[in-house]
């Protein structure tokens, strides 16, 4: 053990009487070895298993490597109590002199009972360790849900689900419903690809575009997801789970009427800019004639003048119908553009670039850049 | 794993020569150790044992050289409970583990499923070997490149659905999380770690609905080649099975796929491999259905598609006029049928011409086994 501390000097070592452990030893006195834990000191979860014998010899003849391969393995760690037939922690085996080491593949989670299990002819040993319990048991919070706006086109693509950190992924067609005003849950409402952030914080919800394109098999065998006129609520289940395991608590709930569907694709023609004063840090505003995607909002506009893009903030308010954007600097006098992102798009898909969806019946449509500007001068 | 039929043979008399050498020539300035894949989702085989990994919400493609080539040593016996197996190897408790997707690499009969640990979101492969025993891949002795997706600020497509080793290259399906947008990806070979692949890609198009056209998001798909022309046979979130031909595939070009089976509509194809038998191929596609449940216990359930319905390029049976499956019978119009094997089935993957390995939803547990094919 002390050989273990000097080649281990970042790790902390933790005796077996000191913290955590029964150890029940029905061998021969005295033990011939026996078991403790060892963590790393950076890291209470990276916790090491390691049997002392007291003579090297002890482990003449028992490869580490048989151990590795093992399910069931004469000395290794189990999640909670061993039972027959339950698998072992998967990590690998090693032998350093007189100690045999098992490390498992992965650090072990917070607050749970993990036993070790050593049996040789002539000793049986058991030893437990509790990881310290997890750090802020608090409850997600679903934050916002986008669009903020009770009006929804009847051909509405999408949600964004804002939550306070990231959720348990895969679940989240059991989490998320489409309740009609009668309180009928409408029928397989929800696209099933899941569309998180990198960061795993917010959650594309589409409703299934088969049902609501125009023509599209689903549409045409189980009708739209939306009926205008209609009453809906989505509702986010409180028990889904935080990807640490806590639920969020309460039902989360948006309630929205559908009303006229969208068809036309957008354009910039009815758009309000409205410029700053020279020499001010006040917002430049562009406000919108109907609510906006509120995602495609933050990434495919930005502003323009004499010397490139201007650094700032953006904000963006009233149910998407206003674009607001601080610079960093004052303005300069002068002409500037609010370069826009054709990709834009309304709340059923339309942009700026095409309508959602495309009657072959009439003329091709013309192709449109990828951006185009809208010029304003600060005065 | 996909099946690129007409380059079975070829594959196969590589891996002979030497299948480790094949799999090392399909990365350029490769990692070794631990890819620390930041997520994990849709998975598939290259040739020797070049497994390739989607990180689903990092917009890229982690292409591994796993040195697994065989020999076959397949499953001995059925795995009851797939999901008490992973937790207990992984420390989870039980309802602490979500399988994404499962790979067979066909070398080595070994069975890869893409495993997130949910209490710290780790993103692991596991390994199910012969003898029913899962352990984390061991990142030891094996390379690795990773190659980001282009992603362009006018179209943001990093979620990756689906990745394939296509002979030539690899392909890989994105969809957006932002604007109603999807595109498949073309990586060329070698995969070169750190880079970023050739944007080879395109948005599809479908005029399978009558008069109205809109963009398809693609799901899963499976390469395919016909008379010398690469193809993409796809299943999309609203359409049937269509294909479109992958020279098409050019920076911001407009493809038009080409709808050519519908299985019945409120079913969603997940995966999809290609096996012959008797000298005909056929197309496996196992969906899940949300409506009614006519054939089989389970929403989960398969078929097979004769090729020749997939390669068909009659006019009169294309796109409105696709052949459609007879939802109220197991079998037809001919060429179609319902593969019973697969009913339960929430990831499968081909392990042979004969065999199939099938993730099997049993109720309240998931078992994993070797299935026939018919």
């Amino acid at each position: 053990m002390k050989a273990a501390r000097a080649t281990q000097p970042r790790r902390l070592l933790v005796t077996l009487a000191a913290t955590f452990l029964v150890q029940l030893a029905q061998a021969a006195t005295p033990p011939s070895v026996a078991l403790r834990f060892e963590a790393a000191a950076t890291d209470p979860l990276q916790t090491e298993l390691i049997a002392d014998a007291l003579d090297r010899d002890f482990w003449r003849d028992q490869p580490a490597d048989e151990l590795t391969r093992s399910a069931q393995p004469w000395f290794g760690l189990w999640l909670g109590e061993v039972k027959p037939g339950i698998a072992a922690l998967a990590g690998t085996y090693s032998l350093r002199g007189s100690q045999l080491r098992f490390r498992p593949s992965l650090p072990l989670l917070p607050g749970q009972t993990y036993t070790a299990r050593l049996e040789r002819p002539g000793v049986s040993l058991r030893a437990e360790h509790r990881t310290p319990a997890p750090a802020g048991a608090a409850a997600p919070k679903l934050l916002v849900i986008y669009p903020t706006g009770d009006r929804l086109p009847a051909n509405h693509l999408k949600f964004y689900l804002v939550f306070s950190e990231p959720m348990e992924s895969v679940v989240f067609l059991n989490y998320c419903r489409l309740v009609d005003a009668r309180g009928r849950e409408v029928e397989a409402p929800f696209r099933e690809t899941e569309l998180w952030s990198p960061d795993g914080r917010r959650l594309t919800l589409w409703f299934h575009p088969g049902r609501q394109k125009t023509g599209v098999n689903l549409n045409v065998e189980f009708g739209p997801v939306l009926r205008e006129g209609g009453d809906y609520r989505l509702v986010i289940d409180g028990h889904w789970p935080s990807a640490r395991g806590v639920p969020l608590g309460a039902n989360v709930t948006k309630s929205f009427r559908a009303i006229e569907p969208l068809h036309d694709q957008l354009t910039t023609r009815s758009w309000q800019v409205h410029a700053p004063a020279a020499g001010t840090r006040d917002p430049l505003r562009v406000v919108f004639p109907q609510p906006l995607d509120w995602a495609t909002l933050h990434r495919l506009l930005r502003v323009t003048g004499k010397a490139g893009d201007i650094a700032g903030a953006i904000t963006v308010t009233r149910g998407e119908q206003e674009w607001q954007f601080v610079p960093e600097k004052a303005w300069a006098a002068g002409p500037h553009e609010l370069r826009v992102g054709t990709a834009i798009e309304d709340h059923a898909g339309n942009s700026l670039a095409r309508p959602f969806e495309v009657n072959l019946q009439q003329r091709a449509l013309p192709v449109v850049a990828s951006e185009i500007g809208l010029p304003f001068v600060v005065r | 794993m996909r099946t690129f039929p007409s380059l079975l043979l070829g594959v196969a008399l590589a891996a002979t020569f030497s299948s480790q050498l094949l799999a090392a020539s399909h990365l350029k300035d490769a990692a070794t150790g631990d890819p620390k894949l930041r997520s994990v989702g849709a998975m598939s085989f290259g040739p020797g044992g070049l497994l390739l990994v989607a990180e689903p919400r990092h917009a890229a493609i982690v292409a591994i050289e796993t040195g697994d080539t065989g020999p076959v040593q397949k499953l001995k016996q059925r795995v009851e409970n797939v999901n008490a197996l992973l937790s207990a190897r992984l420390g989870a408790p039980e309802a602490g583990i979500q399988i994404v997707d499962m790979a067979v690499n066909q070398a080595s009969g070994k069975i890869y499923l893409s495993v997130t640990r949910k209490a710290d979101n780790a993103a692991l492969i596991v390994v199910v070997t012969a003898d029913g025993q899962a352990t984390p891949l061991n990142y030891e002795k094996t390379k690795h490149a990773r190659v980001s997706l282009p992603i362009s600020d006018t179209a943001k497509v990093g979620n990756v659905s689906d990745v394939a080793f296509a002979g030539d290259r690899v392909l890989a399906a994105g969809a957006s999380n932002e604007e109603f947008s999807s595109k498949i990806f073309t990586l060329s070979l070698p995969l070169t770690h750190g880079g970023s692949a050739m944007p080879l890609s395109a948005e599809t198009y479908h005029v399978a609905h009558g008069k109205w056209e809109t963009k398809a998001p693609i799901t899963s798909f499976v390469p395919m080649e016909e008379n010398g022309k690469h193809y993409v046979v796809g299943s999309f979130a609203c359409t049937p099975i269509a294909k479109f031909e992958l020279d098409d595939l050019k920076p911001n070009a407009q493809v038009k796929g080409t709808s050519v089976v519908e299985l019945g509509s409120g079913n969603r194809p997940l995966d999809m491999f290609t096996y012959e038998k008797d000298g005909k191929q056929w197309l496996v596609t196992h969906t899940m259905r949300f409506h009614q449940n006519l054939f089989g216990p389970s929403k989960y359930w398969g078929a097979r598609v004769d090729m020749s319905h997939i390669k068909v390029r009659d006019e009169a049976k294309i796109n409105q006029k696709a052949v459609r499956r007879d939802v109220k019978q197991p079998k037809g119009p001919d060429g179609i049928e319902i593969v019973e094997s697969l009913f339960g089935a929430v990831h499968v993957d081909k392990l042979s011409n004969t065999e199939v390995v099938v993730l099997r939803d049993m109720g309240a547990t998931l078992a994993l086994e070797i299935a026939l094919l018919p």
